[in-house]
């Protein structure tokens, strides 16, 4: 017999999450919505007479007429999906509107359900208080009053939907008739406007005093949301983010390489066959190793977004940057994916979903490739130590640190920039409108913050042992085979990555890319950081054919290729086609294979032009 | 407290710390989905609604109050919702 399913709604900011997390030990996986594909978590959840059930963290809405896609996957699986029982979970700072979404999701579904008032500490300390039998009865289900961050309350509510999932589907409670199927917006809104005077009679019956106003949240805004200190926090709060990122990963990184160059040492000491070796070493272990150095600062970012969006700062940032955003079409939502998009541009493509317009998400979705991803920074790292002289210049600043600087600015500067065009060309409509909830301040919660990080740190973990791993296997391949006649390594110009490489070489001259390049350069399109261990395999197989030791990659670097190659091939990574995950993500979330084609069309003109640029002007220049 | 019954204004007029009350939407906006949602969570015609904060770029968009919750909004529809100014 399959577990019982049981769903988690509620409206936004009602604690769902913090819920969630406090009933369930772990995030089990991701569960795929038909229709829109949208992710929400799930896991297990034990009842206390011991049946394990699924418990599934649907999208908040304010309403069951779905507004932006995230509310849609909600009223579809809600009618839709065969679910066992709900947990409707209700935000007692505000009881109008948890009332209205409560009775409105009662009406509309047959579901058997517990009514879990949520945050309720935090009212009480406000003064509210509430006639709960009264909540009961009109509702027709049980209620129990709790406090996810506080974990009160808790046992109750899983008692009351053990019982409520044991017995018969609920009757339908009509408060208010359904809506039609293609209803006028002028019988909408009538029939919103009769809903609420019904909510707000059972609001008056069961809310027996009133709560005091969040003062604290206003006096807190008074300085976030302030002309000036509004923006000196804002600044420091990304300042700190990218300080972190860059400064604070740097230890665990090393380890990693560390960890990773160890084992490859003690596999090239193995009594196996040298291929096996080779195609642990270089194969699997170079391949997957590159990639998780990254893990350290995907989590740091992470827990930074987290810890912010937990607090209540992500809707502050987007009322303080809509305006700026929208001098070049975008939405102010598009604050959170795009610096989502700084770690890896999949998280950042997905977090477009909380955007109301489809055009807002096609936008944003466009110019997310051109934000600098972490992916880069192996790539700028190595050619910036192999190409840009370590002076100081300016009174003391690093030339090399600036050109790193320069080539994120570089990134965002060509993001906004295209942006601008876009939203000139693509879409003359005036901007949708915002409506954007400026949620209470809250004290974050660790648990639910590492709760997050260890789920991103799982999807992180299982892209690089799927599709990380595979790709980096068939890399080696194409750069291992075919072998001579007596199982002996080829030159690597005969291998078939140099047969490509060779292929490529006349489309890329004009950039100053040779063979080796364009084999390096195929791939990317897998993962953007492969290009250094691609570079540092091609290398050092090409080195130890000839003198039979490995020197280090830059000064190899140096001494093949000119100071116009070198810069060339930094710019294509400012701009550089994207790989084929973040594609494989923009045609699943927007549903059309038409963006991910012209959106890698775009990027390689882009590329193609730039790089061809650079490399005309600097050999010019440079003799 | 003293309601003027002609004085109706969109509600983009009231400042920071300034409150009304909510009339209604103009006539083509309450046909729009967008302010039909306004009136899902809360924009209701009676509703007290409060202008707490100005975006610190371009005074665009504003933080109003409405029943329990905070919301951001722009200018182009905050001109679009008529309010009577409300005097403590």
């Amino acid at each position: 017999m399959s577990k019982k399913r049981i769903a988690l709604v509620g409206t936004p900011n009602a604690g769902k999450t913090a819920l969630f997390n406090a009933l369930t030990r772990s995030h089990q996986r991701t569960a795929n919505y038909s229709g829109v594909t949208v992710e929400s978590a799930e896991a297990d959840l034990a009842l206390p007479g011991g049946e394990v059930c699924s418990l599934v963290d649907l999208p908040g809405a304010y309403s069951l007429r779905p507004y932006t896609e995230d509310e849609g996957v909600l009223t579809r699986s809600l009618i839709g999906q065969g679910y066992d029982g709900m947990i409707l979970v209700a935000d007692a700072t505000q009881p109008e509107r948890s009332i209205r979404f409560m009775l409105e999701v009662l009406d509309s579904t047959s579901i058997p359900c517990v009514i879990a008032l949520n945050m309720m500490d935090l009212a009480e300390s406000r003064g509210f208080r509430f006639d709960l039998s009264r909540l009961e009865t009109e509702g027709g289900v049980p209620v129990v009053s709790c406090s996810a961050l506080r974990k009160t309350g808790l046992k109750p509510v899983l008692h009351l939907l053990e019982k409520a999932i044991a017995g018969p589907r609920r009757e339908k409670h009509v408060f208010f008739p359904p809506p039609e199927v293609n209803e006028t917006p002028e019988q909408s809104s009538r029939r919103i406007l009769e809903f609420y005077k019904r909510a707000d009679s059972i609001k008056k019956a069961v809310l027996i005093r009133s709560g005091d106003p969040d003062t604290r949240s206003r006096k807190i805004d008074r300085v976030v949301l302030h002309p000036v200190w509004g923006l000196v926090v804002l600044v420091a709060i990304l300042g700190l983010t990218f300080q972190l990122m860059f400064n604070l990963a740097q230890v665990p990184m090393d380890l990693i390489e560390g960890a990773v160059s160890g084992l490859q040492e003690w596999v090239n000491h193995l009594e196996i066959p040298i291929l096996a070796r080779s195609f642990l070493a270089d194969g699997v272990l170079a391949g997957v190793g590159g990639t998780l150095v990254f893990l350290p600062q995907i989590l740091i970012l992470f827990s930074m977004i987290l810890l912010l969006e937990d607090v209540g700062f992500m809707a502050r940032a987007v009322f303080i940057l809509d305006h700026l955003m929208g001098k070049v079409g975008l939405h102010g939502r598009a604050f959170l994916p795009l610096l989502s998009s700084y770690a890896c541009a999949v998280p950042g493509i997905m977090a477009t979903r909380t955007m109301e317009e489809r055009r807002d998400r096609i936008l944003t979705t466009w110019i997310i490739p051109l934000t600098t991803c972490s992916a880069r920074l192996p790539v700028y790292a190595l050619l910036i130590s192999a190409f840009i002289p370590n002076i100081e210049v300016l009174g003391g600043l690093k030339l090399q640190g600036l050109v790193m600087l320069g080539l994120y600015a570089a990134g965002l500067l060509s993001a906004l920039i295209l942006g601008a065009i876009l939203k000139k060309l693509l879409f003359k409509k005036g901007r949708p409108p915002l409506l954007i909830e400026l949620p209470s301040y809250k004290r974050p919660s660790f648990r639910s913050l590492l709760k997050g990080l260890l789920y991103r740190a799982r999807l992180f973990l299982v892209r690089v042992g799927t599709v990380i791993l595979v790709l980096s296997i068939l890399i080696w391949g194409l750069l291992s085979f075919p072998r001579a006649g007596d199982g002996s390594a080829l030159p690597i110009e005969s291998t078939y990555a140099g047969r490509i490489g060779k292929t490529l070489e006349p489309a890329l001259s004009p950039l100053g890319f040779d063979w080796r390049i364009g084999m390096a350069l195929v791939p990317t399109f897998a993962a953007r950081e492969v290009m250094v261990s691609t570079l540092a395999t091609v290398y050092a197989v090409e080195e130890r054919n000839e003198a039979g030791e490995s020197a280090d990659l830059g000064e190899i670097l140096r001494k093949e290729w000119g100071v116009a190659t070198g810069l060339s091939l930094l710019v294509w990574f400012i701009f550089a086609p994207m790989c084929l995950s973040t594609l494989a993500t923009v045609r699943r979330e927007l549903q059309g294979t038409k963006h991910a084609v012209f959106m890698t069309l775009y990027l390689f003109a882009l590329a193609y032009g730039a790089s061809w640029a650079t490399f005309s002007l600097v050999s010019r220049w440079v003799r | 407290m003293i309601l003027n019954k002609e004085e109706s204004l969109p509600l983009s007029c009231l400042q920071p710390g300034e409150s009304g009350r909510i009339l209604g939407f103009d006539v083509e906006a309450s046909r729009e989905p967008f302010f039909l949602r306004l009136l899902e969570v809360g924009f209701l015609p009676g509703e007290r609604i409060e202008v707490l904060n100005l975006s610190p770029f371009g005074r665009d968009p504003i933080s109003v109050q409405v029943m329990e919750g905070v919301y951001a909004i722009r200018l182009h529809e905050a001109e679009r919702i008529r309010v009577v100014r409300e005097r403590s």
